[in-house]
């Protein structure tokens, strides 16, 4: 008989342990993981694309516009033409250009407010999630209550009170609508307190702060990604609506303020449709494509829910009995 | 039942937040609200020193109480119903205004909910048990976009085709006030139907996509469940498996969304009914807003609350009725 | 009436598969996790099925019972199961039934066994309750025809399923549905299999299972998250047996239960099977478990089987280096010490199987051919016990002395002290 090299056993299973590789390559990674679930994703490309779109008129856009969205002229609810490309409001100002700067208010004013909400939740969700007890119970009391709170209502109510303008809306959505992503992080918080990757964490002396921000908050991103994208939905309609009920500035151009002049100068009645119609559309497609890259995260995440398509070549080769 | 309890007890909790919210608002704001309103109302008309009176009053600014003794005055007033008076229909007391206004919001609202839910749960459940054919594929993403309209916008779009350019269904109203009297007639019936399916309609489209989606989600994880696969290999019938076992689990999420989605769903009813000028609650807060009458305000808020919360209320009930899982105590 | 070519259908043969090919068609490569298996059960017989994750046991027992999910296709192969004679069988009192079958294209390609008739209709009625087996002679005139499960159409599985051939799953929190008690879990199945039967009579057949497995009939109101794990695995038991099926397939059963249960489960099992006479088809990655409960032991690895043999002999005399890893792999309780080897490696990527035999980057007295060419099942050379193996090591054309067991014994152990002597 022969001697043979045999390879040494391999170790055992390997233990889980936390990511050591250096910050940047792990953010790299991350960015990387972004552009290709970007892509990969039908939905989410589309999505992204849409948004893209949005957000590239409203950096670029007000440079290229001819009017001055606030500029009155003497032509009335002018309807399209090669000078107004959207026709003109009761007082002669250019819906277009109108529109186009309401995109960037509209757009960024959304973005950031999202961003806040985002972020507030997380420090609400994470921090009940970890600490539990008292901590806990109370702040879930609080987001319990927030929640059950009709959001709109509320939010009118407020507005009505304090001086008109898109920090008081800002602020104001804020405040009601922070409480949904942080009853999902806390759920989530929760039961990856109890891996034992953080109890790891926790033998190795690391501060409570880096387990958290560190080692739970990275496993919990597409999460986060997930609910801002859904929160800057709801605020976007939700700042239109409150735009649209007059609980804005009226001299800041942006697209719900543009369909709170409309519904004043009885646009409607008037059948001037092309007041009102372009605004909500902008509403509806940036919306939609908000909705897009949602749903396409929740492909992403849950393997399940990705569209089976059909496998190709393998299929043709196959014997004749198929069955499941 | 103790699940239950805490449940009764959290309500009359988010209660109190509601109307103690709803206190110290006015209190809160920066200005004087009172001088502001008064130099507006001066505009339309003589203020009279009453009205002067109301409004100081309302806002807590005349009395020499201090806060907890003008708090529990106020609770007393609610207890009461007593909401004050409005400032647009001054002196009519507010709850009168509202009593009359709500009626036409809840048959709104509740044949518009009930509808797109049921209708949403049966698409949904269609749609992931025909996944990937015809009607998911096209049903879907169409659902996404719908989705994504903001409703106040579908409204408008919907009068504007329907009432201005077709002329199907009237611009404005809650009936053919003009020509027919509220009371128990088949007129009176047919004229409010006619009113109320161009916003009940809106509502229910703007909504439909909601429940689908997740409903539909939901069964396309429920049917990988191993109780699916097994009550397949005991050779139970497709409806049988479909409904009992699937659906009836994948509609808990669906349950516990409604009590969140409430929120959003009384909101997207304030809108459309503020479009259609249609004589509910929506309509009314919107008038308020706009003529500044704060007591009205105020109290169609602490009203939608109420009722948001109470609907909250029953959907989980329904929840502890539905799960059996849930009336257990759980350990965290 | 004798049919030649099966000869041992006459006798005993109760499921018969044969080349059996299940794929995952994956979008990253074709795993094939199911190839060329090829098994017989005997009526009353337990035959266990062991193997590690990802051997494919799990996938097979779904292929029998027709309960493979997409991307899962089965791929090739027949699975003939012989139900007893005609009459006396099947109750059907629903127009479910289909015409006869000569007339129904989803049979046409159906594997006959020689006889003149063709396939036998699934027509005629069965008792609720089954006579007890005795040897062979419960055998009627009548021909036995398989039926290919493979070629039925959704009507006739559905009335097949559960009624003959029944299936426990490995998780029973998972595979009871959350929102109906137990009772309604047996009724439903009685109600959709034997629809004649009225509602007392189910209920009181409720109360027999659920006494036939040792639960105490009151809990037939509890929900499934109301039981222990012991009982929601004994519950589920009692389902499976509600329409006293021929063929029970019980894939890792106990894994989820501490060993106590485990073992009044098993008890339980084989209690049931000596009074109700079905037949098992047991699958687990727990080897020493089938050497108690089994008969036969088939042991698959990366979706082939490699080894088959009686319990007694498998124990005595493991052939494949990887029987012989797998029941060396636990130590015993008595006995001198000695140095414990695993068997080091990992399954292959079922993808892409390594040439030759799949276990051969793993195995300890693996030579030349072992990488090139694919052992087939035959008879361990030389044996007459009825032990099959897949293994070039036994196959006279390329190894002239079959290794023993202690040549086994010493390559692992060689193995474990880091060289390999052949």
């Amino acid at each position: 008989m022969q001697t043979q090299e045999v390879p040494r056993p391999t170790s055992a299973a390997p233990i889980a342990h936390p990511p050591s590789n250096p910050l940047h390559t792990r953010l790299l990674s991350i960015l990387l993981a972004i552009w290709r679930a970007m892509t990969l994703n039908r939905k989410v490309a589309a999505g992204c694309a849409i948004v893209g779109f949005f957000i590239v008129v409203g950096l670029f856009g007000p440079f290229l516009v001819p009017y001055n969205p606030n500029a009155t002229s003497p032509l009335f609810i002018a309807p399209p033409s090669a000078a107004h490309w959207l026709g003109t409001t009761v007082v002669g100002e250019d819906i277009f250009s109108q529109l186009i700067y309401g995109t960037r208010t509209s757009v960024f004013w959304g973005l950031a407010t999202g961003l806040l909400v985002t972020v507030l939740s997380v420090l609400v969700g994470l921090v009940a999630g970890y600490f539990g007890g008292l901590t806990d119970d109370s702040l879930t009391l609080v987001t319990n209550v927030s929640l059950v709170l009709p959001a709109l209502p509320l939010a009118i109510v407020l507005a009505a009170y304090f001086p008109r303008g898109p920090l008081t809306i800002s602020m104001v959505i804020v405040i009601t609508s922070w409480a949904w992503q942080a009853r999902v992080l806390r759920s989530q918080t929760l039961s990856l307190r109890s891996r034992e990757f953080v109890t790891a964490a926790r033998a190795c002396g690391e501060r409570t702060w880096r387990i958290i921000f560190f080692e739970i908050f990275p496993n919990e991103i597409s999460l986060v990604v997930a609910g801002f994208v859904s929160t800057t939905i709801f605020i976007i309609l939700a700042w239109a609506a409150l735009e649209f009920l007059g609980l804005g500035d009226g001299t800041i151009p942006s697209w719900g303020g543009i369909l709170y002049w409309a519904q004043q100068a009885g646009a409607l009645g008037g059948g001037l449709w092309w007041w009102f119609i372009p605004p909500g559309l902008c509403i509806a497609t940036l919306g939609a494509g908000l909705a897009l890259i949602n749903f396409g995260i929740d492909e992403i995440a849950d393997p399940r829910l990705r569209p089976e398509r059909p496998v190709k070549a393998a299929n043709a080769r196959r014997n004749s009995k198929q069955t499941t | 039942m103790r699940h239950v309890i805490r449940r009764i007890l959290f309500y009359i909790f988010a209660v109190w937040v509601a109307i103690t919210i709803d206190f110290f608002i006015p209190r809160l704001a920066p200005g004087d609200p009172v001088a502001a309103l008064v130099g507006k109302m001066s505009t339309k008309g003589y203020v009279t020193p009453e009205m002067q009176q109301t409004l100081s009053a309302m806002f807590g600014l005349n009395t020499n109480d201090p806060l907890w003794v003008q708090y529990f005055k106020y609770l007393g007033n609610l207890l009461h119903g007593n909401f004050g008076n409005s400032i647009q229909y001054f002196p009519t007391p507010v709850m009168k205004i509202i009593g009359q206004d709500i009626g036409w919001s809840i048959m709104l609202g509740g044949v518009a909910v009930i509808i797109s839910f049921t209708l949403g749960c049966l698409l949904g459940i269609l749609a992931a048990w025909k996944r990937g054919k015809t009607l998911d594929t096209v049903l879907s993403p169409a659902m996404n976009f719908l989705s994504a309209i903001p409703y106040f916008w579908l409204s408008l779009l919907s009068l504007y085709i329907f009432s201005y350019l077709l002329n199907w269904f009237p611009l404005s109203g809650g009936y053919d006030s003009a020509n027919i009297d509220p009371g128990w007639s088949f007129e009176f019936a047919g004229s409010v139907i006619q009113y109320a399916f161009l916003p009940a309609m809106t509502l229910v489209i703007a909504s439909l996509a909601g429940w689908m989606l997740t409903m539909r989600n939901s069964m396309i994880t429920t049917l990988s469940e191993d109780y699916v696969l097994m009550a397949k290999a005991k050779g139970l019938s497709q409806r049988r498996i479909m409904f009992r076992y699937a659906a009836r689990n994948a509609v808990l999420p669906n349950i516990t969304g409604f009590a969140i989605a409430i929120g959003v769903i009384v909101g997207g009813q304030l809108l459309t009914e503020m479009v259609f000028s249609y004589p509910g609650i929506g309509y009314a807060l919107f008038q308020a807003v706009n003529q500044q009458d704060y007591a009205m305000i105020q109290a169609i808020f602490l009203i939608i609350t109420l009722a948001v919360l109470g609907a909250n209320f029953l959907a989980d009930m329904l929840y502890v009725f539905l799960d059996p899982r849930v009336r257990v105590e759980r350990s965290a | 009436m004798v049919t030649g070519i099966h000869a041992n259908a006459l006798t005993n043969t109760l499921l018969e598969v044969k080349n059996l090919n299940v794929d995952y068609l994956a979008s990253n490569g074709t795993v094939h996790a199911v190839t060329d298996v090829s098994f017989t059960l005997q009526r009353g017989q337990i035959l266990g099925l062991a193997g590690e994750s990802g051997s494919g046991k799990s996938t097979l027992a779904y292929a029998i019972t027709r309960l493979l999910r997409p991307p899962a296709m089965i791929t090739g192969g027949e699975i003939l199961y012989y139900p007893r004679s005609s009459q006396g069988r099947y109750h059907r009192g629903t127009t479910k039934v289909p015409t006869p079958h000569h007339s129904t294209p989803a049979l046409s390609g159906l594997e006959v066994t020689g006889g003149p008739q063709g396939p036998q209709p699934l027509g005629a009625s069965k008792n609720g309750k089954r006579e007890h087996i005795n040897g062979g002679n419960g055998r009627s005139e009548d021909e036995e025809q398989p039926i290919d499960l493979l070629q039925l159409s959704q009507a006739q599985l559905q009335d097949i399923r559960w009624d003959e051939l029944a299936i426990v799953f490995q998780s029973a929190m998972n595979a009871l549905n959350p929102v109906m008690t137990v009772r309604e879990q047996i009724m439903d199945v009685l109600r959709t299999h034997r629809p004649h039967m009225g509602q007392d009579s189910r209920k009181q057949r409720a109360i027999e299972l659920m006494q036939l497995v040792g639960i105490a009939p009151d809990r037939l109101r509890s929900y499934p998250h109301e039981l222990s794990g012991g009982m929601r695995q004994r519950a589920i038991i009692a389902i499976a047996l509600a329409l006293s099926p021929e063929i029970l397939i019980m894939d890792e059963p106990t894994t989820a239960l501490d060993v106590v249960v485990q073992r009044e489960i098993l008890t339980e099992i084989m209690r049931l099977r000596e009074k109700l006479a079905f037949s098992v088809i047991f699958i687990t990655h727990d080897l020493s478990l089938l050497l108690e409960l089994a008969d036969n032991v088939a042991i698959m690895y990366a979706g082939r089987i490699v080894e088959e043999a009686s319990r007694r002999e498998l124990y005595l005399h493991p052939r494949h280096p990887y029987s012989y890893g797998l029941l060396n792999s636990f130590p015993a309780l008595h006995g001198p010490r000695r140095r414990m080897s695993g068997i080091p490696g990992s399954p292959p990527d079922l993808r892409a199987a390594p040439p030759g035999c799949a276990f051969h980057p793993r195995c300890p007295l693996a030579f030349d051919t072992c990488r090139s060419v694919l052992p087939s099942l035959r008879p361990a050379q030389g044996d007459e016990s009825g032990q099959h193996v897949a293994c070039h090591l036994y196959d006279p054309r390329f190894s002239e002395v079959p290794p023993s067991t202690s040549d086994l014994a010493r390559a692992y152990e060689a193995l474990a002290e880091g060289r390999s002597v052949q």
